[in-house]
C-alpha cells in the first residue's frame, strides 16, 4: 500500500530525484527497476529541469507535482491519495487525473480523498461522503444522484438576471436548488424529469426574457451533495 | 535491514546536504576544542585530579566531544521536529517498514558520525599537545564509550522531538535545558572545588556522568563514584530508548487513527 498525504510532505533539502529515490528504497525497490521507475515518473509530471533542484527551492505547485509522483513510483495493489490535484496547474492536474483513472483501470485500488467533488465524479466508481467524521451515503456514483430522484439540472443564461426573473422562479413550485449568479447572469436548478418537461420551463422564460443560452443535463455531484446535506440538516 | 538501510541512508543525505554542513560538523567541535582547550587551557595550566596532572586541553578534550555528541543528536532531534511540521514524517509512518528501524537508522548515522568527529577531535589534541598519549587499549575503551554515550543523548532528544508540538516549545527546550546541562557539569572544569549547590545539581546531570565515564577511559583520572556514574548512564539509555519507542509508537496510533474516517 502507498500512502500520498495532503500537503507537500517532501524532504526539502535533497533535491528531486534523491526524493523520489529515498522514496523508493523505503518501498523496497532498489537498483535497474528504481531508476526506470524513478525515469518514468520524472517523464509523466515533467520534473527533468529540476532533477537537481533541492525541493526546498521549488514552488508549492511542484512540491505538490514531486509529492504525487512518489505515489507513482511503486505499484503497490492500493494507493491511498489525498487532494492529490491540490496546487497543480490544469495541465498537470488533468494528466495526474487521467494516470489514477488509467491505474484504476489497470486493477489498483485507488482510495481518493477530496473536497473536489468534480474530480470524484470524473474518475471514481464509488464514493463515500462524510460530514464531520460520519458517513452521510456511500455507493457507486449513479446510485447515489438516484437519492435525489430522477432529475435534471437547468442553467439558464440572460443578458442580466433581473427581480422579474428572480420573482418567476421563485414562483414555480416544481422547481429545486435554485441558485442564482448575478455576476454571470445565469441561474440553475434541479427538476423532477419524470414530472415536469424542462423545455416547458426553458419555452417560458425564452417568451418572456432575452435567455442568451440554455443547459439541460443530469446533476453534478455537487449538486447532489448539497441536496443531501440540506435533507441531513433539515431532519435533525 | 533495507528498511534500516532505507533510514540510514536518508539521514545520511539529509544531514551531509552540502560542505557547508561537513564544515559545521567537523570545524565547529575543532573550533570549541581551540578556544577552550587551547586558549583557556593556556591561562588554566594544568589539571590536578587526585595524584595524576593532566592539560586542560587534554581535559577538556572528553567534554568537548560529549558537547558534539549532544549536538549531534540535536540536530537530529531538529529535523524529525521538522519532518513532524512539514508532515513528512506521518507520511514516514504510512511506509512498509519497522517502526524501530527509523530510530536504528538515526542513531547508526548518529553513532558514526559521533565517532568521526570524536577521532578528528583527538588526533587534533595529540597534534596540539604532543607527548601526552593514552594507550591504545584506553582509546578504544575510551571510543566504545563514547557510542553508548551518544545513545542517551539520541533517545532523550528523539522523545523530547516527538512530544514537543510548537516550534517555540522547541527552542525553549534548547535553551532552558540544554544550556544550563552543559554549563553546570564537568565537561569545563573539575567539579572538586566548586559550591556545593554546583556540585550537587552537577552529580544528578547525565551529561557529568558521560564525560566522567569518558574521561576515565581516556586519561585514567581517578573517580571514586565511577561504578555509579556506569549505572546511572546506562539505566539512563535505557529508560531514554524505552521513551523514544514508546513515544513513536504512539504517534503512529494517532496518526493512523487522525487517517482512518
Amino acid at each position: 500500500m502507498v500512502v500520498i498525504l495532503q500537503g507537500n510532505a517532501v524532504d526539502l533539502w535533497l533535491d528531486v530525484k534523491e526524493n523520489l529515490k529515498i522514496f523508493g528504497y523505503f518501498h523496497g525497490l532498489k537498483g535497474k527497476n528504481l531508476v526506470n521507475q524513478i525515469d518514468k515518473v520524472i517523464n509523466i509530471f515533467e520534473l527533468e529541469q529540476y532533477l537537481n533542484t533541492k525541493a526546498g527551492d521549488l514552488s508549492g505547485g511542484y512540491r505538490r507535482r514531486l509529492q504525487v509522483a512518489k505515489a507513482f513510483l511503486v505499484q503497490s495493489p492500493i494507493l491511498i491519495l489525498d487532494e492529490p490535484t491540490e496546487g497543480m496547474d490544469p495541465i498537470i492536474k488533468q494528466q495526474c487525473l487521467k494516470l489514477i483513472k488509467m491505474e484504476a483501470q489497470s486493477g489498483r485500488t485507488i482510495l481518493l480523498t477530496t473536497q473536489r467533488l468534480d474530480e470524484a465524479e470524473e474518475i471514481c466508481n464509488s464514493i463515500i461522503i462524510i460530514k464531520n467524521g460520519s458517513t452521510l451515503i456511500q455507493g457507486p456514483i449513479n446510485e447515489i444522484k438516484k437519492v435525489i430522484g430522477e432529475s435534471f439540472q437547468v442553467k439558464l443564461c440572460f443578458d442580466q438576471v433581473t427581480a422579474e426573473i428572480e420573482a418567476e422562479i421563485r414562483k414555480m413550485k416544481m422547481i429545486e436548488e435554485v441558485n442564482i449568479n448575478y455576476k454571470e447572469s445565469y441561474l440553475e436548478f434541479i427538476i423532477n424529469k419524470k414530472v415536469y418537461n424542462p423545455l416547458e420551463i426553458i419555452n417560458q422564460f425564452t417568451q418572456n426574457h432575452c435567455v442568451t443560452k440554455f443547459e439541460v443535463k443530469e446533476p453534478s455531484l455537487e449538486t447532489v451533495f448539497m441536496k443531501i446535506i440540506q435533507r441531513k440538516e433539515e431532519n435533525k | 535491514m533495507n528498511d534500516i538501510f532505507a533510514n540510514l541512508y536518508r539521514e545520511y543525505k539529509t544531514r551531509v546536504t552540502s560542505s557547508r554542513i561537513i564544515t559545521e560538523n567537523i570545524v565547529n567541535p575543532l573550533v570549541i576544542l581551540f578556544i577552550f582547550g587551547v586558549a583557556l587551557g593556556e591561562a588554566v595550566g594544568d589539571i590536578k585530579i587526585g595524584q595524576v596532572r593532566v592539560p586542560y586541553l587534554s581535559f577538556f578534550l572528553s567534554g568537548a566531544i560529549n558537547i558534539s555528541i549532544i549536538t549531534n543528536a540535536m540536530v537530529a532531534s531538529t529535523r524529525l521536529f521538522l519532518d513532524k511540521y512539514v508532515g513528512l514524517f506521518d507520511e514516514i509512518l504510512t511506509y512498509p517498514i519497522k517502526r524501530e528501524s527509523i530510530l536504528i537508522g538515526k542513531l547508526l548515522f548518529n553513532s558514526i558520525l559521533s565517532l568521526v568527529q570524536g577521532i578528528i577531535m583527538l588526533t587534533f589534541t595529540y597534534l596540539m599537545k604532543p607527548g601526552y598519549f593514552s594507550k591504545p587499549e584506553q582509546i578504544i575503551l575510551f571510543f566504545l564509550a563514547l557510542i553508548i554515550i551518544s545513545w542517551g543523548w539520541f533517545f532523550i532528544l528523539m522523545f523530547l522531538a516527538l512530544k514537543v508540538k510548537t516550534q517555540d516549545e522547541f527552542n525553549s527546550m534548547y535553551y532552558l535545558v540544554m544550556t544550563p546541562l552543559m554549563f553546570i557539569s564537568s565537561v569545563y572544569y573539575p567539579l572538586e572545588k566548586t559550591p556545593f549547590i554546583i556540585k550537587a545539581i552537577s552529580s544528578i546531570n547525565p551529561l557529568t556522568w558521560a564525560t566522567d565515564i569518558s574521561r576515565f577511559f581516556l586519561l585514567g583520572l581517578p573517580d571514586r563514584h565511577l561504578t555509579s556514574k556506569i549505572i546511572l548512564y546506562l539505566f539512563f539509555v535505557i529508560i531514554s530508548y524505552i521513551l523514544a519507542r514508546r513515544s513513536l509508537n504512539v504517534k503512529a496510533i494517532r496518526a493512523s487513527s487522525a487517517k482512518s474516517p
